[in-house]
């Protein structure tokens, strides 16, 4: 089965904050990033359905990256960037003492350079100017953009690259990081998922599909609410997640403090609807009962699910369903929270914030509220899901993770002694 | 005199724009990819900059030759002066037109050697490395990775 893995470094850029001591501060303190959607230029905002978005409101590129990357390189590269120096510094990993090629990089990406891309794209056709097209245009809106600029941040050669499967990228990225070291590819992984697409062209598109939260536009911070009765979409969030995985072998020899271990990891695709999962959250369920399985665990062992619970009408219901299937009477047991409640749909960074919010509670034995939470619905309602602060001393928690495309990822994380 | 003190004037306070640095943070004496660590796509969005700053169209074959400041300072004043850019073809459409040429080698033969006569081919014409970015690498790292 190969190494066991463990994460030893954290990092984020969040709509409740920048690093991850602020971040847990005020998602424990059930605190909304959700604020009114910022101008678009000359665009008419009261055309937009949804006028609430998940946005980054505290960051200043200048402030963390030299002034040409703050200046050209795309949100989500920036952010990314951020949050991997962050788990970097956290876990203390020093390159200069590392084999380079055994140190990888795999980022979840699920929209990629979009404010860059309608940015020039807009331009170009504005100004007819096609010789002036930003040449860095190309190597930005490619998807491993992100995962190449962090690899020469810090000089890591190893295995390089870009999952995207929507909304569950972030998490896809850790499971394969867990794949990579088990394997033997690397010793040490820097994952990070991020995206940054509160754009005019995307919050337009995300609302004509019908996928956003709209009756909430003049009191935000009440938006998103997942498993309320008064749920009804999701809010369109931003920001980047990191984590440093790495086995445990190496993070022993290098005496790394560790956080959790990533246990169990299971991907598959329900083959059924773009954007719909399946209604009786059998493919949910068979998704998470392979993360244990992977993990060489149980459901009764289950003590947490940091849900992927968007706050859509049918995809949390689905996934209460699917939880229900799987953890049976241990269904009732288990605390459950939604860290999108807090921050909104953040789409690729999700997964990975979802697992640091899940790696926070395992340290700290306490998971964040589910804010918004005031009215059950009685569809997706568990004893588990509350909109304070619970503790609990927690062992085996999952983390969920799934994405248009048909997709569905499952985690594992273990606390580790 | 006066004239030429301007082209440098305005030269260094359009590299100062482009690099968010102050104007007496540049001199003529500057390399523009040692001192001021312009990468080769940071060269390019210079020369958009100066481009529209002194109103004309520098093409990739003259760019080869910055080094220094001094270098596109002097390029400045000859062109100004109403000296043709040195290559004939001045009319064809600049590099950037055509996404699978010249822009992406740019970053590619970025890391070349200063023009070989074996590099003079076709094909390194074909990337108009500001040769103010051209520096030190190996010809064949700079192969593998292109």
């Amino acid at each position: 089965m190969g190494k066991r893995v463990v994460i030893t470094g954290l990092g984020v850029v969040s709509p409740i904050g920048t690093g991850v001591a602020e971040f847990w501060k005020a998602a424990l303190a059930g605190t909304s990033g959700i604020s009114a959607v910022p101008p678009f230029d000359s665009l008419p905002l009261e055309a937009y359905r949804s006028r609430v978005v998940g946005r980054v409101r505290d960051f200043d590129p200048a402030a963390h990256l030299d002034a040409t990357q703050a200046e050209r390189l795309d949100r989500h590269a920036q952010f990314g960037l951020v949050a991997a120096r962050e788990a970097i510094d956290d876990s203390a990993l020093k390159m200069d003492r590392e084999v380079p090629h055994r140190v990888g990089v795999i980022v979840g990406a699920g929209m990629g350079a979009m404010t860059m891309a309608e940015r020039e794209l807009t331009r170009l056709y504005l100004e007819l100017k096609p010789n002036r097209v930003a040449p860095g245009f190309i190597p930005a809106i490619t998807m491993n953009s992100l995962a190449g600029l962090i690899a020469i941040a810090h000089g890591a050669k190893g295995p390089n690259y870009t999952i995207s499967t929507a909304c569950s990228s972030g998490a896809h990225a850790i499971g394969q990081a867990l794949r990579s070291i088990r394997s033997a590819q690397a010793d040490v992984v820097i994952v990070v998922g991020a995206d940054a697409s509160i754009t005019p062209l995307v919050l337009a598109a995300f609302g004509t599909l019908r996928a956003l939260s709209q009756r909430y536009n003049d009191e935000p911070e009440r938006a998103s609410r997942p498993f309320d009765r008064g749920r009804d979409g999701f809010v369109l969030g931003e920001g980047a997640g990191a984590l440093i995985l790495e086995s445990l072998p190496h993070a022993r020899k290098r005496r790394a403090k560790i956080y959790a271990e990533v246990a169990g990891y299971a991907a598959t695709s329900e083959a059924y609807n773009m954007v719909i999962p399946q209604e009786d959250g059998a493919e949910m369920a068979a998704t998470m009962a392979m993360a244990l399985r992977d993990a060489r665990t149980a459901p009764p062992q289950v003590d947490y699910v940091n849900a992927h619970a968007t706050s859509t009408v049918r995809g949390d219901e689905v996934e209460i369903r699917g939880i229900r299937r799987l953890l049976k009477a241990r269904a009732n047991k288990v605390l459950i929270s939604a860290t999108k409640s807090s921050i909104g749909h953040t789409l690729s960074a999700a997964g990975c914030i979802g697992a640091i919010a899940t790696t926070m509670a395992i340290q700290s034995d306490v998971v964040h509220p589910t804010i918004n939470y005031e009215d059950p619905d009685p569809e997706c309602r568990l004893p588990g899901i509350a909109a304070q602060p619970q503790e609990r001393r927690i062992k085996v928690a999952l983390v969920n993770a799934f994405g248009f495309g048909s997709n569905n990822s499952s985690l594992v994380l273990k606390r580790y002694d | 005199m006066t004239a030429n003190n301007d082209v440098a004037e305005r030269l260094r306070t359009t590299v100062a724009k482009e690099l968010k640095q102050d104007v007496s943070s540049i001199t003529p004496e500057h390399t523009l990819r040692g001192d001021l660590k312009l990468n080769s796509l940071d060269a390019i969005e210079l020369m958009f900059r100066i481009e529209e700053e002194f109103d004309l169209s520098i093409p990739d074959d003259d760019m080869q030759g910055f080094v220094k400041v001094g270098d596109v300072i002097d390029y400045l004043r000859r062109r100004l002066s109403g000296e043709p850019a040195t290559p004939a073809p001045k009319t064809a459409p600049p590099a950037a037109a055509a996404p699978t040429t010249p822009v992406f080698k740019t970053a590619a033969a970025a890391q070349r050697v200063t023009p070989t006569p074996k590099a003079a081919d076709a094909q390194s014409r074909a990337t108009p490395a500001p040769k103010a970015a051209a520096k030190k690498a190996k010809p064949k790292a700079a192969r593998r990775r292109a």
